[in-house]
């Protein structure tokens, strides 16, 4: 089933073929997780959250809408329970960024120049406000569409360009900084 | 010491004035403007070299971001998942062995009324066409008598006979917007909860309708009791009805609210785009 479609899954799974969902766990749960910890939900936290979203799509499977994109409900879903989880725990997503980001070469081999530049990307992610965090995240890391980004944060895509140029401009401005040292 | 920039709109490297032109660079790069709109940024980039660097800067960070890998979730990610899917087909399984652990006299009960079934099925096939078409005509006929019934008592005192009432409603094939309408009316006003309960049972066959979702979404708004809430919002999300949203967000922020019905709606609200 590899060749289908995430929507062509899903439908599947909404007429009650619920294992087909582990494909598209297979597919998005790296996405989500790194969603996760850019917008600042701690590691272990963003693994339950993880969960959590494919939990919640299991449940609502019959309120999927034969049309809309998958990966479209699927971030509207984990956005709403990554507010969630910052309201309940009391926990500002101002906050620092999970030490994970920051520590790569503790879990993948990377040379140290890489390193450097990557840390200095995400101590500028750290910087700025999270609901910039947010649109880059899906923006740049997780590639969604404009319209898309539009549709999940409730705004209007034209909304959507201005506010994006200005969150990475703020990213620009703090990273090309740090990288001239 | 080299200054902070703390202002990024103001303290800026790049000092083109048009801030309109200037906010869609981003876009433009991504094909994400209208061809208008790029035909306006097109021309300014012709003459300024303040935006001609600001967009080459951009498509530097967007490669370096391309460049940066991605976090692995923990290994135990995939297999914590296929556990959830497990204990998801574990209930269905249950429900069979509960059908199977039927007493003798229930399964003898069983196979009789199946056999019974499949005797009148094979009476009904020997029939010849004109038979059907009676038949059908009779359905139909039972069908005006329920409708006629459940009119006039759904206006019962008793709320018994009201359930009949909408029980009949139920079993009309092909019901008008009349016998919609009464139960819409009977889910609103009638003052028996278990009457009102199954008042939005029956309409759950309607609400492919996009009308009878509508109304029965204005309904969550009059509703109080907690069960009809809970019953309403499963039966909205599962046609992604938008139009309950502000209701939902209501109920979340409503200290009065039921717990399990905030529940109900502050899930509800992250399923629905």
């Amino acid at each position: 089933m590899d060749w289908l479609s995430d929507e062509d899954i899903m439908l599947e799974v909404k007429q009650g073929n619920i294992d087909a969902l582990s494909l598209l766990f297979k597919r998005h749960h790296k996405h989500l997780f790194n969603f996760f910890l850019q917008t600042g939900v701690e590691y272990h936290h963003s693994e339950d959250l993880t969960q959590q979203v494919f939990y919640r799509i299991l449940k609502y499977k019959d309120s999927y809408r034969e049309k809309a994109g998958f990966r479209k409900w699927m971030f509207t879903i984990a956005r709403n329970i990554m507010r969630r989880h910052f309201e309940t725990r009391k926990r500002h997503p101002e906050q620092e960024l999970p030490a994970i980001l920051l520590n790569i070469s503790e879990r993948q081999t990377i040379d140290s120049e890489e390193e450097e530049r990557i840390k200095a990307l995400y101590k500028a992610l750290e910087k700025i406000p999270p609901q910039d965090r947010e649109l880059i995240s899906l923006s740049r890391f997780q590639g969604m569409k404009y319209e898309d980004i539009a549709e999940i944060t409730g705004t209007t895509v034209g909304a959507i360009k201005v506010k994006m140029h200005r969150a990475l401009k703020k990213l620009r401005d703090l990273y090309f900084e740090k990288a001239d040292h | 010491m080299k200054k902070r920039i703390i202002d990024y709109q103001k303290t800026d490297t790049m000092k083109c004035n048009n801030t309109q032109i200037n906010a869609l660079l981003t876009a433009y790069l991504d094909n994400a403007l209208t061809p208008e709109e790029s035909k306006m940024v097109e021309a300014h980039l012709n003459d300024c070299s303040d935006c001609l660097d600001e967009l080459q800067e951009i498509r530097t960070l967007h490669l370096q971001i391309e460049h940066t890998p991605l976090i692995d979730p923990p290994t135990d990610a995939e297999r914590r998942f296929r556990q959830m899917l497990e204990k998801q087909h574990k209930p269905q399984k249950q429900s069979i062995t509960i059908t199977v652990d039927f007493s003798w006299k229930k399964i003898a009960a069983a196979i009789i009324i199946f056999l019974a079934g499949a005797a009148t099925v094979l009476l009904f096939q020997s029939k010849t066409d004109s038979d059907t078409s009676s038949i059908a005509h009779l359905e139909n006929q039972v069908s005006q008598m329920r409708q006629v019934l459940m009119t006039a008592l759904i206006k019962n005192d008793s709320p018994s006979d009201r359930l009949k009432a909408v029980q009949y409603a139920e079993q009309i094939s092909g019901p008008s917007p009349e016998v919609t309408n009464i139960l819409l009316e009977t889910l609103n006003h009638d003052p028996s909860v278990n009457v009102r309960l199954a008042a939005a049972n029956a309409l759950h066959q309607f609400a492919v309708h996009q009308e009878v979702r509508t109304k029965l979404a204005q309904s969550l708004q009059q509703q109080s009791d907690p069960m009809l809430q809970i019953v309403l919002i499963k039966m909205l999300v599962q046609f992604h009805e938008r139009s309950m949203v502000p209701t939902l967000q209501d109920f979340s922020h409503d200290e009065k609210t039921h717990e399990m019905v905030k529940k109900e709606a502050e899930e509800a609200l992250t399923v629905l785009l």
